[in-house]
């Protein structure tokens, strides 16, 4: 199947808040899930995305359109990237389970590298902040981890 | 805004795929964040996720340099400190010369007898009478540590307290080996050699002795998964030689390669040896056109490339480099180095900066840096120290030197290795 842009046709996707999308074949397989729907012939009527929101989806095709753009440049799209990812933590939160949803490894990459930048260095207390983790260790449990690892506190 | 909002959705394999971004003391203090994040950094396959990033991204090029800042005869006679520092050639380079090596990072010693005897570190004061930093690969650092007790009027070699270590400063994991069997018997040592079994995932020490009792020699392989030495023959005979222990190495795809001066059978040319850690065999290869090698050679890696330095009689020396792995006919001649300031201290290449300058290691210490364009040479601590400078190429990891330890809020049933202890040191 040619999948190149003078051919490509248009693909309706729907997103988990009932939104319905139509974007170019050869931008939307840039997401692998999509990719093996239209390769077995599943793609014809509306694509059910049920873990993306809209606001998500939109965010994501606009990554896959820029990246499916045969004429940008290496350095263009490093560029572009670098102002794509400078968003708030929710809408990372988001793009994050997305790209792992469409399965998208250059969205994933990106994303990863942002927050391993942002968490970088800081610490547990503020890790947990971010993610909304529960620290699910016992006081005890949380000094002698605290203790085996001091020198990386200080 | 919070970047989840609800707690734990975020699934382990993209936590995994975060934390594989991180340095490694980020790493280890986001162990105590929870009980899946600290499961997850604790996971093999992040430990080889985290090493593959290192590898592919290759830069910065990290130095670990061991020196001491007393001069050789306080030494000789006293102990020497020791101290580590982490850096890379850049930062080598960029610092004021008065504060290069103090500002570098200081890493914590990986000797805790020596904290036990009240030195502080990293500064640390012992009475070793030898430490050679044998080598380094994905992380992880060997050093062995000879005491003589005042045998010296012996062979040097002979029947010396060998400690041999494991040790990760990113992670500040260290451990002693436990000894060989050769190590109760009257011994000579040849060599010390360390490198990664990629087959089995494994690291490994191999140690060749001269067993003074039955006048054979004896090679012993050392596992960290098993936590043992298993005894493999008694080498090829050329190997069997007494010249060796000084003798620098560097590892190439897992493999130690080092050169061998004078073998048993083989007096001359010098030929550089390997061991294969998956097969546990010794290689032999030959040097570049040997018949002019004159005096002491030593290995090194440039850009990837294993490299030997040969010293002509002519006072000029030459960095060859073998372009394709195990073809002789592949070595080339990179660099000639005429500088006699050079030739009179050089002892080993170390790398290639960026710029097209190579590191070189002097035998008395100490750095240089050798621009083949202008033939400049910049030269590191030469009258002030350090002294007994040893450098290894170094790389951040997070590859565990310790045995499997399972916390006991762990499910699962992980089989807990008895009898080592985090840190153990054999008393003497």
């Amino acid at each position: 199947m040619s999948l190149s842009p003078s051919t490509s046709k248009m693909l309706s996707l729907k997103s988990s808040d009932g939104k319905v999308l139509e974007v170019e074949e050869h931008v939307a397989v840039l997401c692998e899930t999509i990719k093996s729907l239209v390769e077995d012939g599943c793609a014809d009527s509306p694509i059910p995305l049920a873990n993306v929101d809209g606001a998500t989806l939109g965010n994501v095709m606009e990554w896959c359109k820029k990246h499916a753009d045969q004429k940008a440049s290496a350095d263009d799209l490093e560029d572009w990237d670098a102002e794509f990812v400078e968003r708030d933590q929710g809408e990372l939160y988001h793009l994050i389970m997305a790209a792992n949803y469409l399965n998208i490894k250059g969205l994933l990459d990106l994303i990863c590298q942002k927050v391993a930048d942002m968490i970088k260095g800081k610490h547990p207390e503020k890790i947990r902040e971010i993610f909304n983790i529960e620290n699910d260790f016992t006081p005890e449990q949380q000094e002698q981890i605290r203790k085996d690892n001091s020198w990386a506190f200080e | 805004m919070k970047f989840s909002t609800k707690p734990m959705d975020l699934p382990a394999d993209l936590i995994a795929d975060i934390v594989s971004r991180l340095p490694a003391k980020s790493v280890v203090r986001f162990r105590c964040v929870s009980k899946l994040w600290r499961t997850v950094i604790a996971d093999p396959s992040l430990i080889r996720a985290h090493l593959n990033r290192e590898i592919i991204r290759k830069n910065p090029n990290r130095l670990l340099l061991m020196y001491s800042e007393d001069p050789p005869s306080v030494t000789y006679e006293y102990g020497y400190s020791v101290r580590f520092a982490l850096t890379s050639p850049e930062e080598l380079i960029n610092l004021d010369p008065a504060f290069r090596y103090s500002e570098s990072v200081n890493l914590e010693s990986p000797f805790p007898l020596f904290k036990l005897m009240n030195f502080s570190h990293p500064l640390t004061r012992t009475w070793f009478n030898d430490l050679k930093l044998v080598g380094s690969c994905n992380g992880v650092v060997c050093l062995s540590v000879l005491f003589f007790f005042g045998q010296l009027s012996m062979h040097p070699l002979s029947n010396p307290h060998t400690n041999i270590y494991l040790w990760n400063p990113s992670i500040m994991e260290c451990r002693t080996l436990p000894f060989a069997s050769h190590d109760y018997k009257k011994f000579r040592l040849v060599y010390i050699a360390f490198g990664f079994d990629a087959l089995n995932e494994d690291y490994k020490v191999v140690k060749i002795v001269y067993i003074y009792d039955v006048e054979a020699y004896e090679v012993e392989v050392y596992s960290l998964k098993r936590d043992s030495w298993k005894k493999i023959g008694n080498g090829s005979a050329s190997l069997q030689c007494q010249y060796m222990y000084y003798s620098n190495q560097v590892v190439v795809n897992g493999s130690p390669h080092w050169i061998v001066n004078s073998g048993g059978e083989k007096k001359w040319p010098p030929f550089i040896v390997s061991f294969d850690m998956a097969d546990e065999v010794f290689c032999e290869m030959s040097l570049p056109d040997s018949s002019m090698f004159f005096g002491h050679t030593c290995v090194g890696l440039v850009e990837g490339w294993l490299s030997v330095v040969s010293y002509l009689a002519s006072w000029k020396c030459e960095v060859w480099v073998m372009k394709e792995y195990g073809v002789v006919q592949s070595w080339t001649r990179q660099y000639v180095i005429a500088e006699k300031s050079v030739i009179y201290s050089l002892d080993r290449p170390l790398g290639l900066l960026d710029s097209g300058e190579l590191l070189l290691g002097k035998w008395n210490g100490g750095l240089m840096l050798y621009d083949p364009k202008s033939t400049r040479v910049e030269k590191f601590g030469t009258s002030m120290g350090p002294f007994l400078c040893q450098v290894a190429t170094y790389m951040e990891s997070l590859v565990s030197v310790m045995p499997v330890k399972q916390p006991s809020w762990m499910d699962g049933k992980h089989h807990v290795k008895q009898g080592t202890k985090r840190m153990k040191i054999t008393a003497f």
